[in-house]
């Protein structure tokens, strides 16, 4: 990225007088205007880690080997900041791969992204997605994004040895709590569980609690609680707190304590699972974890781990299992030739391949050719995902920031930390719930 | 839009030579015009000609910015209608922001005031030292000056770091001591009680400015008269009293300078809380706070009151030491 002295000046400048309106972006938030010759090199700007990003390159390149167009992509480690100082700043990237819909919602309120209806055919987008993964970032029947990754969040990892230490794989959410008693009563640790991320401690608590809403409540309730037609300290809500603070503050149930996961890094967290005498039992994560465990359990995953869904079926709550997950979208801010290629780059089913090949990453197409996993160990979470009865998108990525990626984050800490109750944390939480 | 680190130097120089250049050029051009005018002219206009740059940018860059955010202020979200005060009467009805308040408060009464102590301390101290043990000594407490804020939050993370698995090493300085103690592991930076987390925070502050203060206020003592100090020797003073009576009274004006100075960074705090703890736990000061309702919220409004309290906290320190600097000017 090329920066002038006078931008640095003037974003110095204008860092407090900074503000969601008057700067123009692409044109208007429901018209992409007019769309202009490319100069032959893209900006991608993302949420994607370096170590993640891998077979992202690989994929970019290929196509750069097809068009000549130069892309780069830089990933930043605090992006939801990075992205708003740039887009106020009049410098935003031509693409960004935005982890939380709910900022491209933001962004698209103030007129930054271009809408794809004018760019390319989202028809038949729609048609070759998992359903219902393009509809959260659908504004007034425009839509906002591409989705180039999924992942399966309702995962529960375990030793290779699970199932010759006499465990069963739990299908109900009821056995999942039997399993833990008969792993404490073996005097074993049932979970790991960490959720140290710097700024953004507190997303591994908040997807428990979206796991549990989904199972308890269903589907509709869930939509509801996310687009806060329930407000968020209803009592539902409260109860599934409570029912994680069940798990992590049953004592020998977690690894290390409630204290052990506020300060236990979310990447070093599954790591015990593969000691000699394994220090956990269960690790609930998205299929992403992959990539943070050691080096020689990577070589072969599906010889070193074990994985299952994380069941439903809860006592008097949603029958079936209902899959929990997130994706990264691909919105535009610049109209040019080359950004309308890379999209529909990004959009074809055959995307991903080499991505598929070097791991830690699921298709969002559903006719994505299942036999470009290199790892057996992603056909068998993409089984599990095909298995579900129904999917939802990460919660907090569909509320608004100050919520999704704030309080809801920074209350459950609390709560975890015992210095909020549930209700108390709720309350705080539907406080800050502005507009 | 090249990534050539080679080319990214020869920017560097370029807009350097042509910065400083450019801007010598411009001095010199504006004198040469000036001293075209016709004598009397001449010398009334000058100076408002080399002055005037000068205003020009502090009002572009800053004072408008300044200006602008207080306009922000009584604005919502997205700075589009008018909202009175409500942004103000929300902040002040928050409890948290009250804690936030409570907070920089502490970090203002202690750490400039423990800085200057420390920084005293050691200057008065190694002032008794030889020559060479004196510089050693120096060197070691003013180092950490040269560490950002940034840096040092991160040593200081593995002072305050802990473990709870058993089993688990201790990779934090403070817990590896309390628990060999037999103490049990705790989270030291989510103690809230008696605002303990918040003096773990402060005393890193402490030990980046300590170092600032011990070489102005060591240059300062090694300026009183010997003479004075003798004769308060002479006179049967102990050592305290001649420091507290002969001494202090001397390099006063010193340690006003370094305090307030150290006054106004404390003001700004931020990076040190948010590399630390984030906020989390009731750490939370103002410049967080602004951070977080403007990049993290999108709230511009509420985030330009929070500027404003800000600016308003300030204003009192920057008017004690202006009239400071006159009187130190007027002597």
């Amino acid at each position: 990225m090329h920066v002038r002295k006078w931008q640095i000046g003037a974003v110095a400048a204008g860092l407090l007088a900074v503000t969601g309106c008057g700067v123009p972006g692409g044109g208007g938030s429901d018209d992409a205007g007019e769309t202009k010759e490319g100069d032959g090199s893209i900006q991608i700007l993302g949420a994607i880690p370096e170590g993640e990003a891998v077979g992202l390159n690989a994929a970019l390149e290929t196509f750069t080997k097809e068009t000549g167009i130069k892309v780069t992509y830089t990933p930043s480690t605090d992006f939801t900041t990075e992205i708003r100082t740039k887009v106020n700043g009049n410098d935003a990237p031509d693409i960004a791969l935005f982890p939380q819909p709910g900022l491209v919602n933001d962004l698209t309120e103030s007129g930054d992204t271009l809408p794809l209806d004018d760019l390319m055919d989202v028809g038949a987008l729609e048609d070759t997605m998992i359903p219902g993964l393009t509809d959260s970032v659908k504004i007034d029947d425009k839509t906002y994004g591409v989705p180039v990754r999924v992942s399966m969040k309702s995962l529960v990892w375990t030793p290779k040895n699970f199932e010759q230490s006499g465990y069963k794989t739990p299908t109900t959410w009821d056995e999942l709590m039997t399993l833990q008693d008969q792993i404490i009563s073996k005097g074993q640790t049932p979970w790991c569980l960490g959720a140290e991320a710097g700024a953004d401690t507190g997303w591994v608590y908040t997807d428990w609690v979206e796991e549990i809403v989904l199972r308890q409540e269903g589907p509709e309730f869930y939509d509801k609680w996310t687009s806060h037609e329930v407000p968020f300290n209803d009592p539902a809500i409260v109860q599934a707190i409570e029912t994680m603070g069940e798990i992590i503050n049953k004592p020998k149930n977690v690894r290390g304590g409630a204290d052990g996961t506020l300060s236990e890094p979310f990447g070093d967290s599954p790591t015990p699972l593969f000691d000699a005498k394994p220090g956990c039992q269960l690790h609930r994560q998205a299929n992403f974890i992959t990539t943070f465990f050691p080096k020689e359990v990577q070589a072969d995953l599906a010889g070193n781990v074990g994985v299952f869904a994380l069941p439903g079926s809860m006592e008097g709550g949603f029958e079936g299992n209902p899959v929990l997950g997130a994706g990264d979208m691909a919105t535009a801010f610049t109209n040019d030739t080359d950004v309308v290629e890379l999209m529909e780059f990004f959009a074809s089913p055959d995307f991903g391949a080499e991505w598929a090949k070097s791991g830690g990453w699921l298709s969002p197409s559903v006719e994505f050719d299942n036999s470009n996993y290199s790892d057996p160990m992603f056909g068998e979470i993409a089984t599990l995902l095909q298995d579900a009865d129904t999917f939802r998108f990460d919660g907090s990525d569909l509320m608004p920031a100050q919520v999704g990626a704030g309080t809801f984050w920074s209350e459950m800490n609390a709560y975890v930390g015992g210095e909020k109750s549930a209700q108390e944390a709720a309350d705080a939480i539907e406080e800050s719930w502005r507009g | 839009m090249s990534d050539d680190p080679f080319l990214k130097i020869v920017n560097g120089l370029v807009a350097i030579v042509l910065g400083v250049g450019g801007t010598a050029a411009l001095y010199w051009v504006l004198n040469f015009l000036v001293g075209l005018l016709p004598g009397k002219w001449d010398k009334r206009i000058k100076p408002f000609v080399f002055i005037g740059p000068a205003i020009l940018v502090v009002t572009v860059f800053l004072v408008y910015p300044a200006l602008v955010t207080v306009m922000y202020s009584f604005a919502d979200a997205n700075s589009i209608d008018w909202v009175g005060f409500q942004n103000y009467i929300d902040l002040f009805q928050d409890d948290e922001f009250i804690g936030t308040l409570v907070n920089n408060l502490l970090w203002i009464l202690i750490v400039p005031a423990g800085s200057v102590i420390v920084g005293l301390l050691v200057a008065v101290l190694a002032d008794r030292l030889k020559a060479v043990p004196e510089r050693i000594a120096k060197s070691v407490i003013f180092m950490p000056m040269a560490i950002s804020f940034v840096g040092a939050s991160t040593i200081w993370t593995f002072v305050y770091t802990t473990r709870f698995a058993q089993g688990d090493k201790q990779i934090g300085l403070l817990s590896a001591i309390s628990t060999s103690l037999g103490f049990e592991p705790v989270a030291w930076l989510r103690i809230s009680d008696y605002n303990l987390n918040d003096l773990l925070l402060i005393v890193i502050m402490i030990w980046l400015q300590a170092g600032f203060a011990m070489v102005l206020l060591s240059s300062a003592i090694k300026g009183v008269p010997e003479d004075t100090v003798e004769a308060a020797r002479i006179d049967g003073a102990s050592e305290i009293q001649i420091f507290f009576k002969v001494v202090v009274p001397q390099i006063w004006p010193t340690v006003i300078v370094v305090f307030v100075t150290i006054l106004i960074l404390v003001l700004k705090v931020f990076d040190i809380v948010y590399v630390m703890t984030g906020g989390r736990s009731g750490t939370s000061v103002l410049a967080n706070t602004f951070f977080v309702e403007l990049f993290e919220f999108g709230d511009a409004g509420r985030a330009a009151a929070v500027v404003v309290v800000l600016m308003i906290a300030v204003i009192p320190v920057m008017i004690y030491q202006m009239r400071q600097f006159k009187k130190q000017e007027a002597r």
